[in-house]
């Protein structure tokens, strides 16, 4: 039976996961090769932009897209808990996020590795990146579970990514302070701001803290996708 | 004689490649409840939207109050009141501010009739359209129709979705304020037995083309089920107005427009049978007659 | 009330939402920075923000606006119940329209127009002025276009994707096609379209001004005027030509129920697709294509970090002049700490660091000037370089970045790079000469044993004996340099006008020679000779002149050919620092990096080959023995140049 749904899973957002490494390392290799910007730049770019984007496609794909199909009824009148519905939607989404940036980290270190930055160096923000994508993932996908449409699912999305900046940047303005150092962990990008920073003193305090809130997201989320309810727009 | 209220001729549209409509010719008397009939996807609703000027046919003229829909479309829709099959409205306004929001369309909005319908069709003024049930909606989408006081009515299957209790209580609104009003009421549906009680008119469409229109007691009267008995092959052909053939029993079931004594003789001699009997149908029979009858010319009994 | 009205108090129910959120990012997010600045005690002023939201978020507001407005609208079913009614389409597009573009205005001007307001006083809005009238016109064009797409895709989603891809089109396409220049906002944005400039300046006669832009006197401020450059004005036309096409097109598309069915996939790919194009573009113009041979890193014993200064170079020896990070950028904090000898040809290229005393001091922004250090192979064991000593004058000073400095001391310094050496171990006080100490830029060059010292208003010349030191032959206070061109903005002004060349008062020397040097010494012109051509790089173009006539020490140059600068070029900002032509190809070091033009042909003159080293902040080039070229950051590089078609 889960297998079945991971089966149906991978069919609906396979599309995904090739547009992502398609675009990403497509990217990475024209800029890798044709060095008009640092290397730094272009794989902190590909994985920051990579897990944004990858998590706003999936997220708003994963539950809002067959609510508005009106497939989503007839999936959890399947004898399978709702819980593990969600779960492999949630296991398949995270796949098609971390995809297209494990992608772009093994050819960053094939093409560029050694050359402006060490191996290491390429592999800690892209693993950030990774980390990012399934935490914007979640973020996303708690928030907009309930929404009738993919188009309402992404501006939820969107609108919870830029409450976030929104926060950390009125900190910043007012003297900051608040969100700095592990503080950073309560927000999506505190994993991310870790590795970009070389911070790896908090890193393990963070990741809990992200697995913490994630796991909470998650089963909020969880408890809500299992409703039907009227969800109407 | 009165100007007819709709007046259609050799309508022809087609999305794309498919024709649905394919020379729709149709008059509708003024002050008359017009039934509109046919079965999914005859083309009912591609009419009705073509008599709103809301598509451009490919041929044929409509009127609609004497007024030509492509040309004064405008004219059209202030003069008539319409009601879409499942019409979704905007959710997030409240009953009281679409009500209000349609008034500003209407020179003839009559304000005071409208808030009498709305405590008549029993709708909640303060709550959201999103929220009414189907029924609700349904009455809603009445009210707005005929809020501006039109002449003419039209109705695209108005009772879809509604349980049997709900389209009675909607067919006896929209007839106990109409009826008495001399407006000509054009309503499409699927449904014979809910039109049958109120319809002075039919018109069935089937493929594209109006295969019989009349009026509806006339209907009745014309169409009927002779049974034949003998054995063997009967032969009918020749004989006119055919629309189905079966066999019913040790019968044969031939189901015959405007059934006349010159046919009957007719058939009697050509099929050298027996009629046995003479039966009336109701509107259903004679639709599906009409619609799936295989206008049979031998049947084996 | 009326239909109008109804229509209107429609869509203000509906697109409020827009409104307070847009107000609380473009508006909100400045005022609470300024707040932020006030309680710190810098003031009640927002820096940058509302300009870079304005920029960065104004086009995908003005999308979600758009397409949030019509695609309500035009579902199948909400369409047929309006459309059945006697609403007019004509009148149901239009409010629907400015309704948005009310909005968006709103939103992305309101914060503009109080930051102008505050900043009144400062003439100079430059930036602030440029986004106002360009770019807001650039996002009621996205208005429009989205306006467009949601009326014929009707599907939020896809309209938005499809409107995302219009809107890159929109701003990258015209820097990347060199014939749509003109089209494009950011080119119209960098030429400060629109200024408010005093009466009194523009009537000194600033030539740029008088050519470029048109002036209209501010009716409630008698002493200030506006100028603004008549290619805005076209730029404005084609945005509103643009966007009522995109219009007037949505409103017969709604009308004849045109329609464009498109797919999830299709819409995404075609975003990625336009992306990748847009990018691939600016990588074919500017990638790198020169193969490295070798890079060689520099090691030095400064802790955090280093810049190469200055080199002097034969190609494969010469000396570094490094400037070791300690104490940050301030004026008179930060030294160029050392001198490096390196031999290419050697096992162990570099030589022993020289620190040099710490008393040596330069402003930091000095040290992007050229020619700050001068040495020979023939004297490989010496080198030679100007100390300059500036002091804060807040009365006579010249201003500067940091505040007003006038040259107080100059020194030519004399190190001796032997290994085990001192350091310095001459020094020639120059000040007693010096008339004009504002003029803070110096130049050296050396020219077999002569070595020419350009310092605030004079020209030194030195002869090095055979002990290395520098002896002072002569100074000289006639001007000499390279003239015309100055205030010109346009390359085609340069054709008519040409270049005069003051030549360096230098005896002995030959016409090219002296030429060499006064180019050499020209200081802020980016010029170099091979003999036959003179080649000037400037941030707008890359002109190739020849000698006219020489008459009474001045060599007047005509323009025979130019390349401008592309606006993808002008938009990622290459102003050349350096040039060295030789055998026809022009060497040009910029911001990108280095790059090699063909100028055998100088009418047509070809982009051939580019090295990028991005990491790096490039120094220098010079030219090699072996037909190489030694690029200089924070590692050597040996380039080979490129492959030439014969």
């Amino acid at each position: 039976m889960i297998k079945a749904l991971f089966w149906k899973e991978w069919c609906e957002q396979r599309w995904k996961l090739a547009y992502g490494c398609v675009l990403l390392m497509g990217f990475v290799a024209v800029g890798l090769r044709s060095r008009i910007v640092q290397d730094e730049v272009i794989v902190v770019f590909a994985a920051a932009g990579g897990s944004i984007l990858m998590a706003l496609l999936v997220g708003m794909g994963l539950v809002a897209a067959e609510r508005s199909d009106g497939s989503l009824g007839m999936l959890l009148a399947l004898p399978v808990s709702s819980w593990k519905i969600f779960a492999v939607k949630m296991a398949m989404g995270a796949l098609v996020c971390v995809g297209p940036i494990a992608g772009c980290m093994l050819l960053s270190l094939v093409m560029a590795a050694g050359r402006e930055m060490s191996a290491t160096r390429i592999i800690v923000p892209c693993l950030g990146g990774v980390a990012f994508g399934i935490v914007m993932l979640v973020w996303m996908v708690a928030f907009s579970i309930r929404q009738p449409s993919e188009a309402r699912a992404g501006l939820v999305g969107i609108a919870v990514f830029m409450v976030w900046v929104f926060i950390i940047s009125l900190d910043e303005i007012s003297g900051g302070g608040l969100l700095s150092g592990s503080s950073l962990a309560i927000t999506p990008f505190g994993i991310f701001d870790c590795t970009l920073d070389r911070n790896y003193d908090i890193l393990p305090d963070v990741i809990q803290v992200q697995l913490a809130i994630g796991t909470c997201l998650l089963v909020w989320a969880a408890h809500r996708f299992g409703k039907l309810g009227r969800v109407k727009e | 004689m009165s100007e007819p209220a709709i007046k259609i001729e050799g309508l022809r549209f087609s999305y794309g490649r498919n024709e649905v409509l394919r020379g729709v010719d149709l008059v509708v008397p003024e002050g008359s409840i017009f039934g509109f009939l046919g079965p999914n996807g005859s083309g009912k609703t591609t009419t009705i939207k073509v008599l709103l000027g809301l598509l451009k046919p490919d041929a044929g003229v409509c009127e609609v109050g004497g007024l030509d829909s492509q040309k004064d479309m405008m004219a059209v829709r202030r003069s008539v009141g319409y009601m879409a099959e499942d019409q979704q409205m905007f959710g997030w306004m409240r009953v009281e501010q679409i009500v209000r929001w349609m008034g500003s369309f209407y020179p003839g909005w009559d304000e005071k009739f409208v808030q009498e319908l709305l405590d008549f069709l029993k709708l909640p003024r303060k709550s959201r359209v999103k929220t009414l049930s189907k029924g609700q909606n349904s009455r809603l989408a009445l009210l707005l129709a005929l809020g501006h006081r039109p002449k003419i009515v039209i109705l695209d299957d108005p009772t879809l979705g509604l349980d049997p209790i709900a389209r009675k209580d909607f067919l006896r609104y929209v007839i106990g304020l109409l009826q008495s009003e001399g407006v000509t009421v054009f309503f499409s549906s699927h449904l014979l037995y809910e039109i049958e009680p109120v319809a002075d008119y039919v018109a069935i469409l089937k493929d594209g083309v109006i295969v019989k229109t009349d009026k509806t007691d006339q209907l009745r009267q014309s169409v009927k089920k002779i049974l034949l008995r003998g054995a063997g092959d009967i032969e009918l052909g020749g004989v006119g107005g055919v629309l189905d053939v079966a066999r019913m029993g040790d019968n044969a079931a031939v189901t015959i427009e405007d059934y006349s004594e010159t046919k009957r003789q007719a058939m009697e001699k050509k099929s050298g049978c027996a009629i046995v009997d003479e039966l009336d149908l109701n509107l259903d029979e004679i639709f599906e007659a009409y619609i799936i009858g295989n206008r049979g010319q031998r049947v084996q009994v | 009330m009326k239909s109008g009205a109804a229509l209107l108090w429609k869509e203000w129910r509906e697109i409020r939402w827009f409104l307070v959120a847009g107000a609380a990012i473009f508006i909100g997010w400045p005022l609470l920075e300024a707040v932020g600045n006030y309680r710190l005690g810098r003031g009640f002023y927002s820096a940058d923000m509302p300009e870079a939201i304005a920029l960065l978020l104004g086009g995908p507001f003005a999308i979600l606006v758009a397409v949030g407005v019509t695609c309500r609208d035009l579902k199948e079913e909400i369409m047929c119940f309006w459309q059945s009614r006697p609403v007019s389409i004509r009148r149901w597009a239009a409010t629907k329209y400015l309704t948005g573009l009310a909005v968006v205005l709103a939103v992305l001007c309101v914060p503009l127009v109080m930051k102008i307001f505050i900043m009144r006083a400062e003439h100079e809005l430059g930036q602030l002025s440029s986004i106002l009238t360009c770019h807001t016109f650039t996002v009621i064009l996205i208005y429009s276009i989205s306006f467009l797409a949601g009326c014929l895709i009707r599907t939020p989603v896809y309209a938005v994707i499809f409107s995302g891809a219009l809107a890159l089109l929109v701003y990258f396409l015209p820097i990347l096609a060199p014939p749509l220049e003109s089209f494009s906002v950011f080119n119209i944005m960098i030429q400060s379209p629109v200024v408010v400039v005093q009466l009194s300046k523009l009537a000194q006669g600033d030539p740029w001004i008088a050519e470029k832009m048109r002036v209209v006197k501010i009716p409630w401020a008698d002493d200030l005027v506006l100028c603004y450059n008549i290619d805005l004005l076209r730029y404005i036309a084609f945005a509103l030509v643009g966007s009522f096409a995109a219009v007037v097109i949505a409103g017969i598309a709604v009308k004849r129920n045109w329609r464009l069915k498109v797919g999830q996939k299709l819409m995404f790919w075609l975003l990625g697709g336009v992306g990748m194009f847009l990018f691939l573009t600016v990588v074919f113009q500017l990638r790198s294509n020169l193969e490295c041979i070798r890079q060689i890193p520099i090691k030095t014993a400064s802790e955090k970090g280093f810049d190469v200064a200055a080199i002097a170079s034969d190609g494969d020896k010469g000396v570094l002049l490094l400037r070791g990070r300690k104490t940050g950028y301030d004026a008179n904090e930060t030294a160029y700490n050392s001198l490096m000898t390196f031999d290419l040809s050697a096992k162990e290229p570099f030589g022993e660091e020289i620190v040099l005393p710490q008393d040596l001091k330069s402003t930091v922004w000095q040290l992007v000037n050229r020619g700050k250090i001068v040495w020979s192979a023939k004297n490989p064991q010496w080198a030679y370089l100007i100390k300059a000593l500036l002091s804060e004058d807040k009365t006579d000073g010249i201003m500067t970045e940091m505040g007003k400095w006038k040259l107080d001391r100059a020194e030519m310094l004399t190190v001796s790079l032997d290994a085990g050496a001192v350091g310095v171990v001459d020094k020639l006080d120059l000040s007693p000469y010096l008339e004009d100490r504002t003029t803070l830029w110096h130049s050296l060059y050396m020219l077999n044993s002569t070595i020419y010292a350009s310092v605030s208003d004079k020209l030194f010349i030195f002869d090095v004996g055979t002990d290395g030191r520098p002896v002072l032959r002569k100074v000289i206070k006639e001007r000499y340099g390279v003239y015309g061109g100055d205030g010109v903005r346009d390359v085609s002004e340069r054709v008519r006008a040409g270049i005069s060349v003051r030549l360096v008062p230098a005896e002995g020397l030959n016409l090219e020679e002296r030429l060499k040097i006064t180019v050499e010494l020209s200081g802020y012109r980016v010029m170099a000779s091979d003999g036959n051509i003179v080649v000037e790089a400037t941030g707008d173009f890359l002109g190739t002149y020849r000698l006219k006539e020489v008459r009474d020490d001045i060599a007047t140059l005509e323009m025979i050919g130019y390349r401008r600068s592309t606006p993808l070029e002008r938009f990622m900002g290459t102003f050349p620092r350096q040039v060295f032509v030789r055998d026809g190809l022009a060497y040009v070091l910029g911001g990108l990096g280095v790059t090699v033009y063909d100028v055998r042909q100088p009418q047509q003159i070809r982009r051939i080959g580019h090295y990028a080293a991005p990491s790096e902040s490039l120094r220098a080039i010079v030219p090699m023995p072996d037909g190489n070229i030694l690029v200089v950051g924070n590692k050597l590089h040996i380039v080979a140049p490129p492959k030439m078609r014969r």
